[in-house]
């Protein structure tokens, strides 16, 4: 009897973490903030199952197993929550005004963006949550309905983009303060921009992880509310 | 080590366990790891749980977080066609809001972060 390799569910687990480990090597080379961890290995996973002609649910059967650390992952995001929030206490207004106001601004243009470009609704749904973290926009994606996949993609490329324009959108618009900065990049890019703010300088980083979760209590709050 | 991980994951597992309960109680499906993640801070605001005893699973987790979020973007196999003929509105789209959110955030911190060192000055004057 010939039973096909990939009809294990290890297969979709073992391919994921080969491209992953893959992936790290690939960035310890070449440093940039273009080549992201997740994309990169989006890209190749994919790749190699239409190169070989490999069905998707074949993948799925493992890689939902892995999707399945989820919940686990979203508790754990006290810790930096937690870490970060004695900064809090000296500006947390302006830092809970920020969230409040950023994460409101995200779900307000891309509703109305969405209506002048003629989007459908299930692509205006999976984009609502493009500025929360993954764990969370996970959750915030069952929510209203949207594609976990479209909304996976729409928080990588609002982390990508957002760390690439960051420093060239602070120095045009005269942004100068380390708590702005820090948490424009949470609000806006999540971890990825998280990254960016520690190399800026380290109270923009402490800002910025500090504003991802809160951008994400926010958001979806926001969307409970309009949802 | 094998032992401090089998504990710290006793923990994070049990507070996950307790959040999915509630909030299946309250009827929100998929919102267990939120109300986890609020049980855990809050546990460590009331000092009943420090950084450290769960710090060894939390850093591993937290450092290769993106991992675990690989097959939902390949996922889009399943649903691509879906873009089909937005792929530039959805460039469009995802680019100018991500613009927008980024300058709105930052001018108002900027703004509200004077205003509160000013205050702060004003007082010290008048008092």
């Amino acid at each position: 009897m010939i039973i096909s390799l990939t009809d294990n569910a290890l297969f979709g687990i073992v391919l994921t973490l080969l491209v992953a480990y893959g992936v790290t090597l690939l960035k310890r080379h070449y440093r940039s903030h273009l080549l992201n961890f997740m994309l990169l290995s989006i890209f190749f996973i994919i790749g190699f199952l239409l190169l070989f002609d490999i069905e998707y649910s074949k993948y799925a059967l493992g890689g939902e197993l892995i999707l399945d650390a989820l919940g686990p992952l979203t508790v754990i995001l006290a810790v930096p929550m937690y870490e970060n929030h004695k900064h809090l206490r000296y500006y947390y207004f302006p830092i809970f005004a920020g969230v409040f106001i950023g994460s409101f601004v995200s779900i307000a243009s891309i509703y109305i963006l969405s209506n002048f470009l003629d989007l459908n609704t299930t692509l205006m749904h999976s984009f609502l949550v493009k500025s929360v973290t993954t764990p969370i926009a996970i959750t915030a994606s069952y929510m209203v309905d949207g594609v976990i996949s479209l909304g996976v993609l729409s928080v990588v490329f609002s982390g990508v983009f957002g760390a690439v324009i960051a420093s060239g959108l602070f120095r045009l618009f005269g942004i100068s303060n380390p708590i702005a900065k820090g948490v424009a990049l949470g609000v806006t890019s999540h971890a990825i921009g998280t990254s960016r703010a520690f190399e800026l300088g380290k109270l923009e980083g402490a800002m910025a992880a500090l504003s991802i979760v809160l951008t994400g209590v926010c958001t979806i709050f926001w969307l409970y509310l309009f949802f | 080590m094998v032992v401090t991980v089998l504990k710290e994951l006793t923990i994070i597992f049990s507070l996950y366990f307790l959040g999915k309960y509630i909030s299946d109680i309250l009827g929100l499906k998929h919102f267990g790891g939120l109300f986890g993640m609020a049980f855990l801070f809050i546990l460590l605001h009331l000092k009943i749980l420090t950084i450290k005893s769960i710090e060894k699973s939390t850093r591993f987790l937290l450092k290769n977080m993106a991992f675990f979020f690989i097959p939902a973007g390949v996922s889009i196999l399943a649903t691509y066609t879906l873009l089909k003929g937005f792929y530039i509105q959805s460039f469009l789209l995802l680019s100018v809001t991500t613009l927008l959110v980024m300058l709105t955030t930052g001018v108002s911190v900027s703004y509200l972060v004077k205003k509160a060192i000013r205050d702060k000055n004003d007082n010290i004057t008048y008092r």
